[in-house]
């Protein structure tokens, strides 16, 4: 059981404190609420590349980094399709210079040119660095054009291509900074050793008079839905031949998506599972097999991966995966599965609330989708769900016309 | 609104010395020591066996990490599918672990299951069977794997620094090969266990909230006389290359590699933590030299460090860093200059004062809580680490003088010691 507070500012910023005084540390989590679904097509990898920018300095702040060392801190970032999400540890006696770092960058970030034109660079190499210099690197480039055709799920969140990066001016910067970045976009998150009133104060005194905002962004085009199988094939410089299967599935907090979650641990979660047990184990069609959702706030999907063993046709692992899908749409999981894959969320569930630097992100994630006591909610939501119901989410979702699989085998 | 508040950083304190927690240790009758930390507020426990069981200790590539890998893939007792399901119905995160001087097998899990979870992992520490038909699945696995990564650069870069860092033969320097899988046998494996699996060189760490009745249940499990002592073994030194090399790798990827490295004293040698902080100025963070001039100066690359890596026997200096195609002569230049640059001129107020942050609040993480404190504390055992380590660090941290870093820097960066490897599209080579 997670224990926190919340408190919403004037200005809309939500914030939570979830006290921790076994650790000398503190982490300070703050979350924006726009992700690479925000992006316009044209514009894509654009909510990643601002990430960079905004450790560009500050009105009062011309080196974010050096000021978070001193302290003993470590600051980092990261871009998902759904938000952005921005973190400083250091020792929970520093804890406020955390509050001035986030709030001027907040009030507005040094912009120039130059930095920009630095950053395009950097993330152009990161973007080869892991999506083109690594065998698969460009799969989820590939996968999600497959799957997606319209919402901008269809692409990572680094960006559709280089081009993109490259193009980014100064003024869509601007722009997109004081559309997506205001106080009531943002849900601050501090777990450690603080005290909650303390926290409360800052936020305050730090945040409490910045009063921009703006207008409500619309939503992203909803995904049609699909109606016929799409294949793709793709050759590489790869070992083996990986293949990947996609079924639409539910937003986050749909019932579904906890279906789904359920059924793909009876699939793939551990070595006793299904699909390792079978195909890696027993048949040794493949050398890795996996499943899993995307949880994503928007409708996400359930996705099938494997890797397929050196002499075998793709055909063949793709034609076991589908044997699997259908005994479990014909016969369900057992209740010794079931009972098995909630023992390991309820293991997962109380090894996770010790995790004090990963609680105050887990908080702000929850807090987004709309209640963070789901922290301590939403695995209860498990309990209820029996063998028929699983087996009538795999009925449903996992068809042929809601399938679709790519194969990416060497050149 | 008024601003002028936010014009000055807000009060902050010094950067406090970690609390170490220690372990009780009580050695058991077979040899085996058994180490206990008890804290934290939540009913879990790690409990990790530790074995001078690494890579080193055989003639034999892959032999080592195969052995610690296949451990719970089949047991006298248990086939791989029953030991899978037993670990699995727990919830227990169980994870084999080696290096090249030792290995292990670590579980977290709730403290209720814990007693299960003992009598599972002492079975698979003491009674692994390596059955052929999962020896030839992980053969297979791992085959797919090594050809995986041999077309990546940054791999191929690690292979050519050990080549470049050992003397030939020097098990330091091993690296396998495709062949190196046909010879995995499962008669090895076994070999090995029986002769490195042993009490007498076994270290049990336990920590989180086990009760008094658990920690009775795990010493009276592993410290059963059943379990036999076996030979001692001597960790061998490592022989270097005598002299400095550049290696040139011509290979299609999207980035070059880059690596420059030197060994380099070993962790009891006295300028282990004043040379610490010369290369945590170098590039031990984000704020250093290289990585604020090859990223945030000349954006040719996502990201650039130095590591000191040093151990009981060995050490080694590195930069590493993926950049730009093309730029790797300039990047290689950049790195020199910074070296040069460290060596002859001092730090400036404002780095040393960042650098004296950065360093002890990173010692702050490694105890952050009782699991975290747990591992670096059995690592501090493990290799001979005096428990004052941490005082001796936050002194040379606070007291250190700008110009004793650049003594350390003129001292240890050396050019002419330093080899090169570059792998990638252009840089000429085989």
């Amino acid at each position: 059981m997670i224990t926190f507070s919340r408190h919403v500012l004037a200005n809309g910023l939500r914030v939570l404190v979830c006290e921790d005084p076994l650790s000398p540390m503190a982490t300070f989590n703050m979350l924006y609420t726009v992700g690479a679904r925000n992006e316009n097509p044209e514009r894509t990898g654009f909510a990643h590349l601002f990430e960079h920018l905004m450790f560009g300095g500050s009105a009062n702040v011309p080196d974010f980094d050096y000021e978070v060392q001193r302290v003993g801190g470590d600051a980092n970032a990261f871009t998902n399709n759904d938000y952005t999400n921005y973190y400083v540890t250091l020792p929970a006696d520093n804890i406020e210079t955390a509050f001035w770092l986030e709030s001027d960058r907040l009030c507005e970030p040094a912009f120039s040119q130059e930095s920009l034109d630095i950053q395009k660079k950097v993330v152009i190499e990161e973007f080869r660095q892991r999506y083109l210099n690594a065998p698969y690197g460009d799969i989820q480039h590939i996968f999600r054009d497959l799957v997606y055709k319209v919402h901008p799920y269809r692409w990572p969140t680094i960006g559709l291509n280089i081009e993109h990066i490259e193009n980014a001016t100064l003024d869509e910067v601007k722009d997109f900074f004081y559309r997506h970045y205001t106080p009531s976009r943002a849900i601050l998150a501090v777990s450690g050793n603080v005290k909650t009133d303390h926290i409360f104060a800052l936020a305050e005194k730090w945040f409490g008079d910045i009063r921009r905002d703006a207008p409500k962004e619309p939503a992203p085009p909803a995904e049609p839905v699909q109606t016929e199988a799409r294949t793709l094939f793709k050759e590489g410089n790869v070992p083996a031949t990986r293949i990947m299967i996609a079924f639409h599935s539910a937003d986050r907090l749909h019932r579904d998506t906890k279906l789904g979650d359920l059924m793909t641990d009876v699939f793939a979660d551990g070595l006793s599972s299904r699909l390792i047990q079978r195909l890696v184990k027993e048949s040794r069609t493949c050398t890795d097999a996996n499943a899993y959702i995307t949880g994503s706030f928007d409708p996400g999907a359930v996705i099938f991966s494997a890797q397929v063993a050196d002499g075998v046709k793709p055909e063949t692992a793709i034609g076991q995966i589908w044997d699997e899908i259908h005994e479990m749409q014909d016969s369900g999981p057992t209740d010794y599965e079931i009972n098995k894959a909630r023992n390991r969320q309820e293991a997962a569930q109380i090894i996770g609330e010790t995790a004090s630097q990963t609680m105050s992100q887990t908080l702000a994630t929850y807090e987004m989708l709309g209640d963070a006591n789901l922290v301590n909610t939403e695995y209860r939501a498990y309990d209820d769900m029996q063998p028929d119901d699983v087996m009538d989410f795999a009925r449903r979702t996992c068809t042929v016309e809601n399938s679709s699989t790519l194969i990416y085998r060497s050149k | 609104m008024d601003n002028k508040f936010r014009m000055t950083p807000p009060p902050s304190g010094d950067i406090k010395m970690p609390v170490v927690p220690t372990f009780e240790t009580e050695v058991l009758p077979n040899g085996a020591m058994l180490h206990v930390m008890p804290g934290g507020n939540q009913s879990i426990v790690k409990i990790e066996i530790n074995v001078a069981a690494g890579s080193l200790r055989t003639s034999r590539a892959l032999i080592a990490s195969s052995t610690a890998e296949l451990l719970s893939e089949g047991t006298e007792f248990h086939t791989a599918q029953e030991m899978a399901e037993a670990l699995d119905f727990y919830g227990a995160y169980t994870w084999p672990k080696s290096s090249i001087t030792r290995a292990s097998v670590s579980s977290l899990c709730v403290e209720r299951d814990l007693k299960h979870i003992v009598e599972l992992v002492n079975e698979i520490i003491r009674h692994p069977a390596f059955p052929d038909e999962e020896v030839e699945l992980y053969k297979a696995q791992e085959i797919q794997n090594f050809d995986m990564k041999m077309l990546k650069t940054p791999y191929l870069a690690s292979r050519a620094m050990l080549h470049a860092l050992y003397a030939p033969g020097c098990r330091y320097g091993r690296v396998a090969r495709h062949e190196d899988y046909d010879n995995l046998t499962p008669q090895a494996l076994r070999d090995f266990h029986a002769e490195a699996y042993r009490p007498n060189v076994a270290h049990i760490f336990v920590s989180g909230r086990p009760s008094d009745d658990d920690i009775r249940f795990i010493a009276e499990t592993f410290g059963t006389t059943d379990w036999q002592p076996g030979p001692t073994w001597e960790i061998p030194g490592p022989e270097y290359n005598k002299t400095s090399s550049r290696t040139m790798i011509e290979f299609d990827g999207e980035q070059t590699s880059v690596r420059v490295f030197r060994p380099i004293f070993n962790r009891s040698h006295p300028d282990m933590l004043p040379f610490g902080m010369a290369n945590a100025a170098l590039g031990g963070y984000f704020g250093a030299r290289i990585s604020q001039n090859l990223r945030e100066r000349l954006g040719l690359t996502y990201g650039a460090y130095s590591t000191l890596n040093v151990n009981k026997f060995r050490g080694v200096h590195s930069i590493s860093t993926e950049v730009k195609t093309g730029s790797h002569e300039q990047v290689v230049r950049e790195i020199f200059n910074d070296m040069e640059r460290l060596a002859s001129e001092c730090i400036t107020d404002r780095e040393m004062e960042t650098l004296r942050g950065f360093m002890k609040g990173e010692m702050l993480h490694y105890f952050d809580s009782v699991l975290t404190s747990a591992d670096t504390v059995a690592a501090f055992m493990l290799e001979d680490v005096n428990m004052d380590y941490v005082n001796d660090y936050y002194r040379i941290a606070s007291d250190i003088s700008k110009e004793e870093i650049r003594q350390m820097a003129a001292k240890w960066l050396v050019a002419g010691e330093y080899s090169v490897v570059c792998v990638g599209k252009g840089v000429g080579g085989e």
